[in-house]
């Protein structure tokens, strides 16, 4: 019984001590890579309009799914 | 951005096709629909869980979970677009230009003048490129053993004539030129 209630509290520590890293962890790259994509978008004649949609599309994707994951670690 | 020649003009730039592309991400469709199975298997997971975790805690580890997971494959479907979009075929009134992006970091970048082409070679090849009518267009070019091969492009054929009249045309004008 104290070695289920050990387990469960270490189970609930690394969880909540993993969700933050995997959160920054992934917020970085997504900035990083819509650097990257932006930059080559506009410098491989994609043009400003369409590289100006691309780019809001990938951000509302990425701002919605990086949202709902907050709320999941803010729910925890 | 492609640096053209004076008096030089693009005539028609084209992709490969939407179904090649469709291809190509296939897995991450497939991959999509993997936190499904959280929401099938929600009541075995929570039953197995329960006595580690709280309900609400479950929940929110599966919600964060698959969230993470879409925005991992949200980044490699703009990544993988993005090679699409930038792999393209641009044919002028003087040359073609075969720009090929391999990933983010590498680019290639094949350049041959219209009266090098020597021969022009379209390979239709599987009932759904004949369907949707895609496939390879082999360019053999003079002066070199390499030839220029573009995968699954749309309408080879259009585009094969396109290249032979625009090629006649240019050649037509500058001996009426001279």
């Amino acid at each position: 019984m104290l070695e289920k209630l050990n387990f469960s509290r270490n189970l609930v520590d690394i969880i909540g001590f993993t969700m933050p890293i995997i959160f920054i962890s992934l917020i970085i790259v997504f900035l990083i890579l819509a650097v990257i994509l932006s930059y080559h978008w506009r410098k491989y004649g994609v043009g400003r309009l369409k590289a100006a949609l691309f780019m809001l599309i990938y951000l509302i994707g990425g701002i919605v799914l990086v949202g709902v994951m907050a709320i999941a670690k803010l729910s925890y | 951005m492609i640096d053209l020649h004076p008096k030089e003009e693009i005539i028609l730039t084209v992709r490969r096709h939407w179904l090649i592309f469709i291809g190509e991400i296939s897995a991450l469709i497939i991959a999509f629909f993997l936190p499904i199975f959280f929401v099938v298997f929600s009541g075995y997971i929570h039953e197995a869980g329960v006595q580690y975790l709280s309900f609400s805690e479950i929940t929110s580890t599966l919600i964060f979970i698959s969230a993470a997971w879409i925005s991992v494959l949200w980044m490699i479907f703009f990544v993988i677009f993005t090679d699409y979009y930038l792999d393209v075929l641009v044919i002028t009134n003087q040359r073609i230009i075969d720009i090929e992006q391999a990933g983010l970091f590498a680019r290639d970048i094949a350049t041959a003048p219209l009266e090098n082409i020597e021969d022009i070679k379209i390979e239709i090849l599987g009932v759904m490129a004949t369907a949707f009518n895609f496939g390879n267009l082999h360019l053999q070019t003079a002066g070199s053993d390499k030839e220029i091969l573009i995968r699954g492009i749309k309408n080879p054929e259009f585009v094969k004539k396109l290249i032979m009249s625009t090629y006649q045309r240019e050649t037509a004008l500058s001996q009426n030129s001279k």
